[in-house]
C-alpha cells in the first residue's frame, strides 16, 4: 500500500476547514512545517482513519473534534497493486465509513468498509502496519507506560510481522501457532499441576486426591462398622446357638434328672451314715460296759492288794512310834537335869553381878558430886562477873559524850569564843537598869536589865518617853555571827545534856573508863564460859540431876573391885557352860519329840489307810466270791463289745461315700444354677447384640461402605487420570519449549539481516541482540562489548527504535506487502551527524518503501531531501 | 402344568458407588422396580410362583428401607407366591436380615431357610440355602431327599457348578463352584434353578442359571431377564423361556481398530439405537493401532455421543498410537518446531526402552498436542 494523499475536514485546529496533503511520492516524502501547523493532527487523523472504528466515540476520536464540534472527516487516497482507492471515515456527528475505487464508486460502506480497511492493514494495531508508526517523541521500543494488554498486542504484532514476512521463520519456530499451543498446554497444565509437578490446590487433580482421601477415611470408618456388625452377628449366632442348646427340652430335663439323682444318692448316703452312727453308738455303749466290767475286776484286785499293803504299813508304823516314844522320854529326863544346873549357875552369876554393880554405883556418885561442885563454883563466878558487866553497861549508857560529841562541843565553843572576842573588840555596849516598871523594848522585844551590845543601828521604844535610836556607825558589830556561834555552842552542849565544856570533858573521860571495864568483864566471862553462860548453867543442872540420881542408891560401901570382877567372871563362865549343856540336851530332847510326832503321824496315816482299805475290802469272807463274779461279768461284756464293733465295721463297709454324694449333689446344683445364669446372661447378651445389629442395620453401613468403596475407586481413578494427563501435558510443554527454544536461535536471522546494513550507517561493527520473549532489541554490541538498551543515550535508543522498524518494514516489503512508514518528529534527540546517517537509512529503505516524515525542523530536515508534498488548507463552505 | 418364574441375583441395595450421582439414582431406581417387573412377567407368563435363587439382597444387613420396600413389593403382588432363598451375599449368616424378614414377611412370601421341602401344590421345592458366604461344600446334596410319589421335584440352589468349563465360552469367567452339574439327574429333579451367575446359562435341559433380572455391571452380555419355566409333569423336559425384566442396559463393546479403519463410521455403526441409549450404560474398550487423528476422531465421536447415554465410558489405554505422516502434517506440515516436538513425542511413545507408563505419557502428550493444534486451527 502506498499513500498518495490525505485530507482532513473539521479536524481539531482545522475547524471548518479542509486541509490536504497531496503529491505523496513513492520514496521519502517530507512534510516540514512550522510548529502549530498541524502535523500531529494529520498524524492522528490518519491513524484514526486506518485503526479506529467510524462508530467509535473514544477519547482518541473525540480529541480530533474541534471545539465547535461537528462531524470529523478523514480521507486518504491509497494505491494498491489492484488500483487506487479512497478511504473515508466520518466520526461523531456523522458516523460513516466508505471505500471508493478510482472511479469514485463506493465499493464498501460502514462496517464493510471497516472490514476492507482492517484486512488492508492486517488486523489493525495487531497487524504489521501498527509497527511502522513512530510518534513524536516516542523513542522507546515499546511506548512508555504501555499496559500489559498493549504490550501483548504489540508483541503479537511483531510476531505477526515476522511470521507473515518470513515463512521460513514460521516454519522453524511454529510462529504464533506454536505460542498458542504452548499457552494452551501451559494453561491446561496449570489447571492441574504446580511448577513442581504437584497437584494445584483447588485444581481438579488435587480435588480428586482430596476426595479420594476423604472417601478412604470414610471407607475405613464404615469398614470398621461393618466388621463390628459382622462380629456382632457372629456373636449373636453363637449366643443363639448356645441358648438353644441350653433351652432345649432334653437339655433341661437332663439337668433336672441329674439333680434329682444326685439328691437321691445323697439322701441314701445320708441315711446309711445315720445307720452307721447308730451302730457306732451301740458299739460305744458295749465298749463302755466292757470298760466298766474291767474296771470293777481291776478294782477288786487292786483293793486286795491295797488292803495287804496297808496292813503291813500299819504294823511297821506302830513299831516305829513305840521306839520313838522311848527315846523322847529319855531325852526329856536328861534335859531337865541340865536345866536345873543352869538355874543354879544363873543365880551365882547374878549375885556376882549385883556386887559388882553396887561398887560401880558408888564410884560414879563420887565423881558426880565432884563435878557438881566445880560447876557450881564456876557458875557463881560467872554470875558475879555478869552482874558487874551489866552495871558497867548501865553506867556507860548514861554517859553520852562520845569523842565525836566532845570534839563538836569543843569546836563550836571555840568558834563562839572567837566570835565573841571579835564582837567585844568593836561594838557599843549599853547597860540597862530599870527602876520602875517601864521597860525598854527593841523591835517589840523587851530588853532585860544588864549589858547589851549594840552591833548596828537599832531603835528602842522608851515607853512614855518615845523612841531612841542607837547607831554604832562605823563600829557597828556583827552580832548576828556571835549569836549564831553561841547558838551552835549551846546546841552542841545541849545535845549531850552538858552544862559546859568542862563537864563534857569529864563525862567523856568517864565514858572511856567504863568502856574499858566492860571489855575486861566481857573477856573474863568468855574465858570462864567459852560455850556461853547458858551452857555452863545447863552443864551444872545436868550434874545436879545426875548427882540426884546417884544419891537415891545404896549407901556407898567401899569394895575391892578387882575381886568383884574376878568373882563375876568365874560365875559368868560357869553359867555359860551350864547353858551350853542345857541347849545341847534340849535340842536332843526336841529331836526325839519331833521323831515321836512323825512316827505318830505315820502310824495315824497307816491306820487311816488300813481302815480305808479294810472298808473297801469288805468282808474278807466274801471277797473271793466277789472277785470271781467280777471276772465272769468282764468276759461277758468283752464278747458283747466285740460283736458291736464287728457290726459297725460291716455297716461301714456297705456305706456309700457321703462326701462324694454331697459333692455330686453340689455339682449337679451348680450345673443347674450355671445353666440358669448362663441362659440369663445369654438372653441379655443376645438383646445387646441385637440392639447393636439393629443400629448398624438401620445405618445401612454395608451399603454405604460398598458405595464409598465405589466412590473411592472412582476418585482414585480420576486422580490417576489427572496425574497421567498432567504428566502428558508437562511432557508436551517441555517438548514444545525445547523445540521452540532451538528454533528461536534462527528466529531473528532475517531481522538481523535487514538491520545490519542500517546499523552500519551509524556504527561500525555493531550488532543488536534480541530478547526471544519480547522479540525486541535488548542490547547493542559495539567493539566487542554489549550495552543494555536502557543504558544507551536517548539519541541512540531513538535511532535503534527507528532502524528496527525499518528492518521490520523491509521484511514486510520483501513479502510483497509494502506499508508506508510514517514518522512524526521522530528524530528529536539525534545529533547532526547521526541525523544524516538516519536520513540515509530512510532513503535506503525508501527504495522500495514509502516513508512519510512530519517535522517542524525545516532546516534540520532540509538535508533529508525527498519530495515535499503540497499542503493546502481551504475554508469549508 | 406347573409354571413359575426362576430368577436370582437381584442384589437389592447395591450402591454403585463408582458411578455419578445421577447414574446411581437411575440404577437404584431400576433395581427398586425389578420385583414389580418380575411380578408382571409372572402374570404375563401365567405363572403364580416366583423362585428367588439367592442374592436377593446385596448386603448381609441391608438398610431397613431396602428390606421393607422389597417386602412391600412382594406383599403388593399378592397373587404371586414368592419363594425366597438365601444366597452367598445374603446367606443365613445374615441373621438380622432373615429375622427381620421372618418377622415382617407377607403371607405370600415363603422362606427357604433350610433344606426342608416346600410344598407348592403338586410341586415340591427342594432348597439349598447358603449357610455362609462360602459354604465350601455342595449344599444341593440334600436335594436327594424323597418327596411323595408323583410330586414335581424342583431344586433351588445358589453357587457355581464345579464344571463351568464344560459350558463353553463362559467357562473362563465362571465361578469356581462346588455344585455338581448333574445334580438334577443325581437328585431326580425335574428342574434345578440356580443363582449366583449374573448371566443366563443353560447347564442342561433342566438345569439353568437364570441370570440377574436387572444387570449391575458390564460383566455379562445380558439384558436383564428371568426364566419362565413350565413343567408339564414328572420327568418331562421343562419348557424354559427367557423373559425381559431389565430396565437398564449394560453394554460393553470391544473394538480392535486398525489405521485403515474409518473409526467414525465403525463406531457409529456399533453404538446402540438412539431409543435405547438413555437407558444404557455403554462402555467401549478399544485396542489396536490408530493414528493420532483417528484417536482424536474416536474421542470426539464418543464425546459427542455421550450425552445420548445414561453413561458412556471408554478406555483407549490399549490403543497403540501409530504416527503417520498425515498426522504429523496435521500438526505442522512445515516441519518446524511443532512438527519436531510432535515427532519427538511420537518416538518417545514408541520407544521400547522406556516403561509402558512413560510411553503412555508420551502418547498422551502427543494426543494432547494434536488436540491443542486442532483447537487453534478450528
Amino acid at each position: 500500500m502506498k499513500l498518495r494523499s490525505i485530507s482532513l475536514s473539521n479536524v481539531r485546529k482545522f475547524a471548518g476547514q479542509t486541509a490536504t496533503i497531496s503529491g505523496i511520492s513513492d520514496g521519502v516524502s517530507v512534510v516540514a512545517q512550522a510548529n502549530e501547523f498541524g502535523k500531529s493532527t494529520f498524524f492522528d487523523a490518519l491513524h484514526a482513519l486506518f485503526f479506529l472504528k467510524y462508530g467509535s466515540t473514544t477519547r482518541e476520536v473525540k480529541a480530533l473534534q474541534p471545539r465547535a464540534g461537528g462531524a470529523v472527516r478523514v480521507s486518504a487516497e491509497i494505491e494498491l497493486p489492484k488500483g487506487r482507492f479512497t478511504l473515508e471515515k466520518s466520526f461523531l456527528a456523522q458516523k460513516r465509513a466508505s471505500v471508493k475505487d478510482a472511479n469514485g464508486t463506493i465499493i464498501a460502506l460502514d462496517d464493510e468498509a471497516e472490514n476492507w480497511i482492517s484486512q488492508l492493514m492486517g488486523s489493525g494495531l495487531e497487524g504489521p502496519a501498527g509497527l511502522l508508526w513512530v510518534r513524536q517523541g516516542i523513542t522507546a521500543l515499546e511506548p512508555a507506560g504501555s499496559s500489559k494488554t498493549e504490550k501483548d498486542s504489540l508483541l503479537g504484532a511483531r510476531r505477526n510481522l515476522l511470521s507473515s514476512v518470513a515463512g521460513e521463520i514460521d516454519m522453524i519456530t511454529g510462529g504464533r501457532r506454536m505460542d498458542r499451543v504452548i499457552e494452551a498446554a501451559t494453561q491446561a497444565l496449570a489447571r492441574l499441576a504446580t511448577a513442581t509437578g504437584k497437584p494445584v490446590v483447588k485444581g481438579p487433580w488435587k480435588e480428586a486426591e482430596l476426595e479420594a482421601e476423604a472417601h478412604a477415611l470414610r471407607h475405613a470408618e464404615l469398614d470398621r462398622a461393618c466388621r463390628d456388625l459382622t462380629s456382632a452377628l457372629a456373636q449373636r449366632r453363637e449366643v443363639t446357638a448356645r441358648l438353644s442348646q441350653l433351652e432345649a427340652r432334653g437339655a433341661q430335663e437332663a439337668l433336672t434328672l441329674a439333680l434329682e439323682q444326685a439328691q437321691a444318692a445323697y439322701d441314701a448316703a445320708q441315711a446309711h451314715a445315720d445307720k452307721v452312727a447308730q451302730a457306732e453308738a451301740q458299739a460305744k455303749l458295749r465298749q463302755l460296759e466292757l470298760d466298766g466290767a474291767q474296771a470293777k475286776l481291776d478294782g477288786l484286785i487292786a483293793t486286795a492288794q491295797t488292803f495287804d499293803a496297808a496292813r503291813t504299813v500299819l504294823e511297821l508304823a506302830t513299831n516305829a512310834h513305840r521306839e520313838a516314844k522311848t527315846r523322847a522320854d529319855s531325852a526329856q529326863a536328861v534335859m531337865e537335869k541340865a536345866e536345873a544346873d543352869l538355874t543354879h549357875a544363873g543365880i551365882a552369876l547374878k549375885a556376882a553381878a549385883d556386887a559388882k554393880e553396887t561398887a560401880q554405883q558408888q564410884a560414879l556418885h563420887r565423881n558426880a558430886a565432884e563435878k557438881h561442885d566445880q560447876l557450881a563454883d564456876l557458875v557463881a563466878q560467872i554470875g558475879g562477873k555478869r552482874r558487874a558487866l551489866e552495871a558497867a553497861h548501865s553506867i556507860f549508857k548514861g554517859l553520852q559524850v562520845t569523842p565525836d560529841a566532845l570534839s563538836l562541843i569543843e569546836q563550836t565553843q571555840a568558834t563562839y569564843t572567837r566570835a565573841k572576842h571579835e564582837a567585844s573588840a568593836g561594838g557599843v555596849t549599853i547597860e540597862l537598869s530599870y527602876d520602875g516598871v517601864e521597860r525598854v523594848a527593841a523591835s517589840g522585844v523587851v530588853l532585860e536589865s544588864g549589858l547589851h551590845t549594840i552591833a548596828q543601828r537599832q531603835v528602842f521604844d522608851l515607853d512614855g518617853i518615845g523612841r531612841m535610836t542607837i547607831d554604832p556607825g562605823a563600829a557597828a558589830l556583827d552580832m548576828a555571827a556571835v549569836e549564831q556561834a553561841s547558838l551552835k555552842a549551846a546546841a552542841a552542849l545541849g545535845a549531850v545534856d552538858m552544862p559546859d565544856v568542862a563537864a563534857a570533858r569529864a563525862a567523856a573521860a568517864q565514858r572511856l573508863e567504863v568502856a574499858s571495864e566492860i571489855a575486861l568483864l566481857t573477856r573474863l566471862i568468855e574465858t570462864l564460859a567459852p560455850r556461853g553462860i547458858e551452857a555452863a548453867q545447863a552443864e551444872l543442872d545436868q550434874a545436879k540431876a545426875a548427882l540426884a540420881v546417884l544419891q537415891g542408891g545404896a549407901a556407898p560401901v567401899v569394895e575391892d573391885m578387882a575381886v568383884l570382877e574376878k568373882t563375876f567372871e568365874t560365875a559368868q563362865e560357869a553359867e555359860q557352860a551350864a547353858r551350853r549343856a542345857y541347849d545341847r540336851l534340849r535340842d536332843t530332847r526336841d529331836g526325839a519329840r519331833t521323831k515321836l510326832a512323825q512316827t505318830e503321824a505315820e502310824r495315824g496315816a497307816a491306820q487311816n489307810a488300813f481302815d480305808t482299805a479294810a472298808a473297801a475290802y469288805g468282808d474278807p469272807a466274801t471277797f473271793a466270791q466277789r472277785q470271781a463274779d467280777a471276772a465272769r461279768a468282764h468276759s461277758s461284756a468283752q464278747v458283747t463289745a466285740q460283736d458291736a464293733h464287728a457290726t459297725v465295721a460291716e455297716i461301714r463297709r456297705a456305706a456309700p461315700d457321703l462326701i462324694t454324694a454331697q459333692a455330686d449333689l453340689t455339682r449337679a446344683k451348680t450345673v443347674a444354677e450355671n445353666a440358669r445364669e448362663e441362659r440369663s446372661e445369654l438372653r441379655t447378651r443376645s438383646a445387646d447384640l441385637s440392639a447393636t445389629i439393629r443400629a448398624r442395620a438401620e445405618d445401612g453401613v454395608e451399603e454405604k461402605r460398598d458405595e464409598v468403596a465405589g466412590l473411592l475407586q472412582s476418585a482414585q481413578e480420576r486422580a490417576a487420570r489427572f496425574a497421567h494427563e498432567a504428566a502428558g501435558l508437562s511432557l508436551l510443554v517441555e517438548a514444545l519449549r525445547a523445540k521452540r527454544g532451538a528454533a528461536q536461535e534462527a528466529y531473528f536471522g532475517p531481522v538481523q539481516e535487514e538491520l545490519a546494513p542500517l546499523l552500519a550507517l551509524l556504527h561500525d561493527d555493531a550488532a543488536l541482540s534480541f530478547d526471544p520473549t519480547s522479540m525486541l532489541p535488548q542490547g547493542l554490541a559495539r567493539g566487542g562489548a554489549e550495552e543494555q538498551m536502557e543504558m544507551l543515550s536517548g539519541g541512540t535508543q531513538e535511532q535503534i527504535a527507528i532502524l528496527t522498524r525499518l528492518a521490520f518494514a523491509r521484511l514486510f516489503a520483501r513479502q510483497g506487502k509494502p506499508m508506508p512508514i510514517i514518522l512524526d518528529d521522530a528524530l528529536v534527540y539525534s545529533d547532526d551527524t547521526r541525523i544524516m546517517a538516519m536520513f540515509t537509512a530512510l532513503h535506503r529503505v525508501a527504495a522500495d518503501q514509502q516513508v512519510i516524515v512530519f517535522s517542524c525542523r525545516q532546516m534540520a530536515f532540509a538535508g533529508l531531501g525527498g519530495v515535499r508534498p503540497q499542503v493546502d488548507v481551504v475554508q469549508d463552505r | 402344568m406347573f409354571r413359575f418364574i426362576h430368577t436370582s441375583d437381584l442384589h437389592l441395595g447395591k450402591p454403585f458407588g463408582r458411578h455419578t450421582e445421577d447414574v446411581r439414582g437411575r440404577l437404584r431406581q431400576a433395581r427398586h422396580g425389578v420385583l414389580d417387573r418380575l411380578a408382571a412377567a409372572a402374570r404375563d407368563q401365567g405363572a403364580g410362583t416366583i423362585l428367588l435363587a439367592g442374592d436377593t439382597f446385596d448386603q448381609e444387613t441391608p438398610a431397613p428401607t431396602i428390606t421393607r420396600q422389597a417386602l412391600n413389593a412382594m406383599r403388593q403382588a399378592e397373587d404371586i407366591t414368592w419363594v425366597l432363598m438365601p444366597g452367598n451375599h445374603d446367606s443365613l449368616v445374615a441373621s438380622e436380615l432373615w429375622q427381620t424378614i421372618t418377622r415382617d414377611k407377607p403371607d405370600n412370601l415363603v422362606l427357604a431357610l433350610d433344606a426342608e421341602p416346600i410344598v407348592l401344590g403338586a410341586a415340591h421345592i427342594l432348597p439349598a440355602p447358603c449357610t455362609t458366604r462360602n459354604p465350601g461344600r455342595d449344599l444341593t446334596v440334600d436335594m436327594a431327599r424323597p418327596t411323595p410319589e408323583g410330586a414335581l421335584r424342583i431344586g433351588l440352589g445358589h453357587g457355581g457348578i464345579h464344571d463351568f468349563a464344560s459350558l463353553g465360552s463362559v467357562a473362563a469367567e465362571g465361578p469356581s463352584g462346588t455344585i455338581a452339574p448333574d445334580r438334577a439327574a443325581l437328585a431326580g429333579l425335574d428342574y434345578l434353578g440356580l443363582g449366583d451367575w449374573h448371566g443366563q446359562i443353560r447347564v442342561s435341559a433342566n438345569t439353568w442359571y437364570s441370570g440377574t433380572p436387572e444387570p449391575d455391571s458390564f460383566k455379562h452380555a445380558h439384558a436383564g431377564t428371568a426364566l419362565a419355566v413350565s413343567l408339564a409333569g414328572v420327568g418331562s423336559v421343562p419348557d424354559v423361556k427367557p423373559v425381559r425384566t431389565g430396565a437398564i442396559h449394560w453394554q460393553r463393546l470391544a473394538l480392535d481398530l486398525m489405521p485403515q479403519d474409518d473409526v467414525i463410521e465403525l463406531v457409529a455403526g456399533r453404538l446402540p439405537p438412539l431409543d435405547l441409549r438413555r437407558d444404557t450404560l455403554f462402555h467401549m474398550d478399544v485396542q489396536g493401532r490408530l493414528g493420532v487423528q483417528q484417536v482424536q476422531q474416536l474421542r470426539l465421536g464418543l464425546e459427542r455421543a455421550a450425552p445420548d447415554f445414561l453413561n458412556l465410558t471408554y478406555d483407549l489405554g490399549a490403543v497403540r498410537l501409530e504416527h503417520n505422516t498425515n498426522d504429523l502434517d496435521a500438526i505442522d506440515p512445515s516441519g518446524g518446531a511443532l512438527r519436531q516436538a510432535a515427532e519427538a513425542l511420537a518416538l518417545r511413545a514408541q520407544d521400547v526402552d522406556l516403561s509402558a507408563a512413560d510411553r503412555q505419557i508420551a502418547a498422551s502428550a502427543l494426543s494432547q498436542l494434536f488436540f491443542f493444534v486442532a483447537e487453534q486451527d478450528a
